[in-house]
């Protein structure tokens, strides 16, 4: 009941902002404008039929996110231990977060013009020597695995930095006045003493990979991808096909956050519990 | 010097506060304490006794003097140590019975051992159905005991206490004193136990060290040799506790 109640209160504005759209859409009578939401939908249940030559809704997305996720999983890879160290020992912080805090203000699409100039449209594959594997490696272009890595780098980095730092003290030292050896102490108090805010890190690193891909893809130089989709439906006005990307990008990173969202919180539900 | 006694000479320690002044916080202090004993260090707040405790510990890395234990290395005496808190410092990440293996994991010990005595201790401090609960789900005395039998499962030789029981209540806190009476008889360890509360201190010790603030020193040793369980309302307990009253009160 409570549910229900919850979920209707919850549909009102989406629904009000539905009808508004209609009316507008209406009014303005012009589909190179301003789509109808019908024509929109019958885009969006139709995923897997080519559109405007370059492919499908879902063929599209599905390369943006093998895109997001390969350059992603580079950088917590290389953040989650680098920020553990960093977190951990002084001197390491010392030397490396001057360097980092410079790139800081720096954001990701700033750098998006600069590695097309330097990586062009070289692919995974082809920097391997390879023309073509035949994979959806090859459209993962260098440029772009760059640009995702630099938009997860910041909040994994600081967030597992924030984590390291915030393990209280008593734990670690009750773990050594139980016989742990630094290295245990590591692995079994400060990492899941962490974790909770690595993950925190991850989520919002996500979120910002999505986003950031989103924007590299509409730059000249990209053939693929939702962002392509986006721009190329908009050189062609077809805003319908727009509009139903843009619904796509919205409820996959809804998906990707919740989905992260419930592993955090199965993960680290001591953290919210805890006195 | 006798077997396996703990020997404390000439321990200082001086911290820098924050407007730069030196605290010295123990000075020229002297201790030894015998194989399977129980000694109980009162004192006000801030005379130091927690700092003691944090050097026997191996917790506090720069102090002045030595600690000596039958010619062992200095690392050997802290590993033969271990400090049960005041505060909470259970790992609210692991449940109960993860809790107490986990000094058994730097033994080497493998899972289902480490199990198996874990399930031993976690009975003998009487929370066997608590095995699968997470600290946070437990009370405070409950989340004590499941430290006790976490230090008890380290095994150590020497069990250092800091007002494991200050936080509780006055009957939880009754039934850990006894509780760890019982576990230190039938298990022979030596318990250095740091208290504020002088009917604590009596109730448990063979012998009290009183301490005194700045700089941080004893100041008096009083053996309690009548037999256990004592009783708040004996002769002898009343008048050890008006002596030691008025030691704490002029220290």
């Amino acid at each position: 009941m409570i549910f229900t109640k919850r979920t209707a209160l919850g549909l009102i504005l989406p629904l009000t902002f539905l009808i508004f759209w209609e009316f507008w859409a209406i009014r303005a009578d012009n589909p190179a404008i301003v789509p109808r939401v019908g024509s929109v939908i019958m885009i969006l249940i139709k995923p897997f039929d080519t559109l405007i030559g370059t492919g499908s809704l879902a063929w599209n997305t599905a390369v943006s996110l093998f895109r997001v996720l390969s350059g992603f999983m580079i950088a917590v890879i290389v953040c989650v231990p680098l920020g553990l160290l960093m977190g951990s020992k002084k001197t390491i912080h010392h030397i490396v977060n001057p360097f980092v805090e410079l790139f800081r203000p720096l954001c990701p699409i700033a750098w998006i013009p600069f590695a097309m100039a330097v990586f062009k449209t070289t692919t995974v594959p082809q920097a391997f020597g390879v023309r073509y594997s035949d994979t959806m490696l090859d459209s993962v272009q260098i440029g772009m695995l760059f640009i995702i890595f630099y938009g997860g780098f910041f909040p994994i980095l600081l967030n597992t930095i924030h984590g390291v730092s915030g393990v209280r003290e008593i734990w670690k030292e009750a773990a050594r006045t139980l016989g742990a050896s630094p290295s245990i102490i590591f692995r079994r108090i400060v990492f899941p003493a962490s974790l909770p805010a690595i993950l925190t890190g991850i989520r919002v690193g996500l979120g910002i990979c999505w986003m950031v891909i989103i924007a590299a893809e509409m730059l000249p130089g990209s053939d693929s991808g939702i962002g392509y989709l986006i721009i190329y439906a908009y050189e062609l006005a077809e805003m319908d096909i727009l509009v139903a990307s843009m619904v796509v990008i919205g409820l996959v990173g809804l998906l990707l956050n919740s989905t992260l969202q419930k592993l955090s919180f199965r993960l680290s539900k001591w953290e919210a519990l805890e006195r | 010097m006798k077997r396996n006694e703990l020997i404390l000479k000439n321990i200082s320690k001086k911290f820098i506060a924050d407007d730069n002044m030196v605290v010295t916080a123990l000075k020229d202090l002297e201790l030894s304490i015998a194989d399977g004993e129980f000694v109980c260090i009162l004192g006000k707040t801030g005379c130091g006794k927690t700092t003691l405790l944090r050097i026997i510990a191996g917790l506090e890395n720069e102090y002045g003097g030595s600690i000596s234990l039958d010619g062992r290395t200095i690392d050997d005496i802290y590993r033969s140590c271990s400090l049960v808190f005041q505060q909470y410092s259970l790992f609210p990440w692991m449940n109960v019975l993860q809790n107490i293996g986990f000094p058994l994991e730097s033994k080497n010990i493998a899972v289902k051992e480490r199990e198996r005595i874990s399930r031993e201790f976690l009975k003998l401090v009487g929370l066997s159905e608590f095995e699968k609960s997470q600290p946070y789900e437990l009370s405070g005395g409950m989340q004590q005991r499941v430290s006790l039998a976490r230090a008890f499962a380290y095994d150590p030789e020497i069990l250092l206490m800091d007002e494991p029981f200050g936080a509780l209540d006055e009957e939880t806190r009754k039934k850990l004193q006894d509780l760890l009476l019982e576990i230190w008889s039938t298990r022979k360890k030596t318990v250095i136990f740091v208290t504020h509360n002088i009917d604590e201190a009596i109730l448990l010790a063979d012998r009290i060290l009183v301490m005194s603030a700045s700089p941080g020193r004893i100041i008096e040793e009083i053996k309690i040799d009548f037999p256990r369980p004592r009783r708040r309302l004996d002769d002898n307990f009343s008048n050890t506790h008006l002596k030691l009253r008025n030691i704490l009160e002029l220290s």
